[in-house]
């Protein structure tokens, strides 16, 4: 305890030797994470609006007016014997039309006066998870040759884009993440080394009277997880508020709503992951500093 | 030491052949010119050396063949004087005694006791909170010395201690190494200035182009 203590003072007393140095430090890394916050509050987001995307993947079928009963029910048995269909329902004009100013929320207004039956009779048919959009590709394709279906609609155009896009968004965010974590680990090293050179007469009176290397290099480690923790804590809070004060800004177009998707932070425990990304990337820059500094 | 043989490179050599013995509690002198091999002898009892050939027994333990790990548990029994002073600027005096046994992970009320008593040894004890710009020559080095003896260290070296001291400095600073000496410590002083040791009968060791010619085995 009494050692830690004493290292813990010693880390102090190096930090406050070089304020500047440290400064500069703390801030470039809470720089680097409030990037890193960023990158990872828009990967989380699209990854969780692409799931939502994915399994909310609806297909719609629109009859037309002259849709008569039987054509009706051969459309429903094609859809029951549907591979990957979950569940179907079928919605009357009118119940069409009252789910959709549902759906519209505080702009329903924009219906007043118009017809009441606006939309036609469809069956709204939601597929299994596993599904995938071959099958919803498939079934649209034969679903829009049968009589008595005006269209058939399921998103088909951002869908095949969706998937693709948010692979590639992600190994995007994976490399950029990745460099801008190497070059935190790049600055730290330096730091610490610039730190070891400043401080190389004092090593080497400390090896002279019997100084240990783990003596020696222990308070380097604590500086070194210690600002990285603290600028990957602020980084963190400053992604949180920029979160606070510009989301709220932004107007979510009406597809977002229709998905009842909601733009909120990370999840509480990101920031204990953050700040222990910081810790791990501190004390390893000061490794890598450690290990190319020749002992005396 | 046993036939020592030390050189920094092929046609370098710094000390040949050397053979000498020094007792517990002894206070002995290494003199010669500049270049002789006595700061390359001291340097190899506290390892900042590494000899080429030849055994260095220090309190019972061939320090020749020790091992990385145990170099700083050998320096903590070898107090060593610079003459250029090696403290640090930016610590207090106390500060600067206090490292040595810091090192050692002793307890802090230990620390504040031993530090306050060495520097009552050296005649320092009312600059303890000054930093070592602020102090004379001779007061630096007596910091030095204190540090150097805060654990009480079996033996003591002092390489060139009086170099950058006047006269009746260097004769205070022998007079202090005397009375550490007569505690137990063994003491050696590598030094031009034999006057002292001529006049208190220490014994003198003397080197010439890295040989001992007189004073060894």
């Amino acid at each position: 305890m009494a050692y830690i203590a004493m290292s813990w003072v010693k880390t102090w007393r190096q930090l406050k030797r070089t304020p500047v140095l440290t400064g500069v430090t703390l801030a470039t890394f809470a720089l680097v994470f409030f990037i890193l916050g960023m990158l990872v509050f828009t990967g989380h987001h699209l990854v969780a609006l692409s799931e939502r995307m994915q399994q909310g993947t609806e297909l719609s079928v629109f009859l037309a007016e002259s849709c008569s009963l039987d054509q009706r029910e051969q459309i429903q048995k094609s859809l029951r014997v549907a591979p990957g269909v979950r569940d179907q329902r079928f919605w009357e004009k009118n119940e069409a039309t009252d789910r959709f100013r549902k759906l519209l929320g505080e702009h329903a207004y924009v219906l007043d006066g118009l017809e009441k039956d606006l939309l036609p009779a469809s069956f709204e048919v939601s597929f299994s998870q596993t599904a995938g959009v071959d099958p919803i590709r498939r079934l649209a394709g034969e679903l829009s040759q049968m009589k008595g279906v005006e269209s058939v609609e399921y998103g088909e155009g951002w869908v095949d884009r969706l998937v693709p896009m948010v692979h590639s968004i992600r190994t995007l965010m994976a490399v950029v993440g990745g460099s801008i974590l190497f070059v935190g680990l790049l600055i730290m090293a330096n730091t610490i080394r610039l730190s070891i050179f400043a401080q190389q007469e004092e090593i080497r009176i400390l090896r002279l009277v019997g100084a240990t290397e783990r003596f020696i290099k222990t308070p380097f480690f604590l500086a070194g997880g210690f600002l990285g923790g603290l600028g990957a804590g602020l980084g963190g809070v400053a992604s949180w508020l920029l979160f606070l004060t510009w989301i709220p800004e932004i107007a979510l177009p009406g597809w977002l709503l229709e998905l009842r998707w909601n733009v909120g932070f990370l999840p509480g425990y990101w920031l204990g992951w953050m700040i222990a990304l910081g810790v791990l990337v501190g004390v390893l820059g000061t490794w890598f500093s450690l290990v190319r500094t020749a002992s005396g | 030491m046993y036939h020592v043989y030390l050189s920094y490179g092929p046609d370098s050599p710094a000390l040949c052949d050397i053979s000498l013995r020094v007792d517990k509690a002894e206070f002995m002198f290494l003199s010669g010119p500049s270049g002789a091999g006595k700061s390359s002898l001291l340097r190899l009892l506290f390892l900042a050396e590494r000899c080429n050939s030849g055994q260095i027994l220090l309190m019972g333990e061939n320090v020749a063949k020790l091992g990385a790990r145990k170099i700083p548990l050998l320096r903590r029994r070898v107090g060593v004087v610079f003459q250029d002073f090696k403290l640090l600027p930016e610590r207090t005096v106390s500060e600067n005694v206090a490292i040595r046994l810091e090192v050692e992970g002793k307890p802090r009320r230990e620390i504040q006791r031993k530090t306050t008593e060495t520097l009552r040894l050296v005649g320092l004890e009312h600059k303890a909170s000054s930093c070592p710009s602020k102090l004379s020559g001779g007061e630096q080095q007596r910091v030095a010395i204190a540090r150097a003896i805060a654990n009480d260290p079996a033996i003591l070296l002092a390489d060139e201690p009086t170099g950058n001291l006047d006269p009746d400095l260097s004769r205070q600073m022998y007079q202090l190494f005397n009375e550490i000496n007569s505690r137990g410590t063994t003491v050696l002083v590598a030094s031009h200035d034999l006057g002292w040791a001529g006049q208190n009968l220490k014994r003198v060791i003397r080197l010439e182009q890295g040989r001992i010619v007189s004073g060894g085995l």
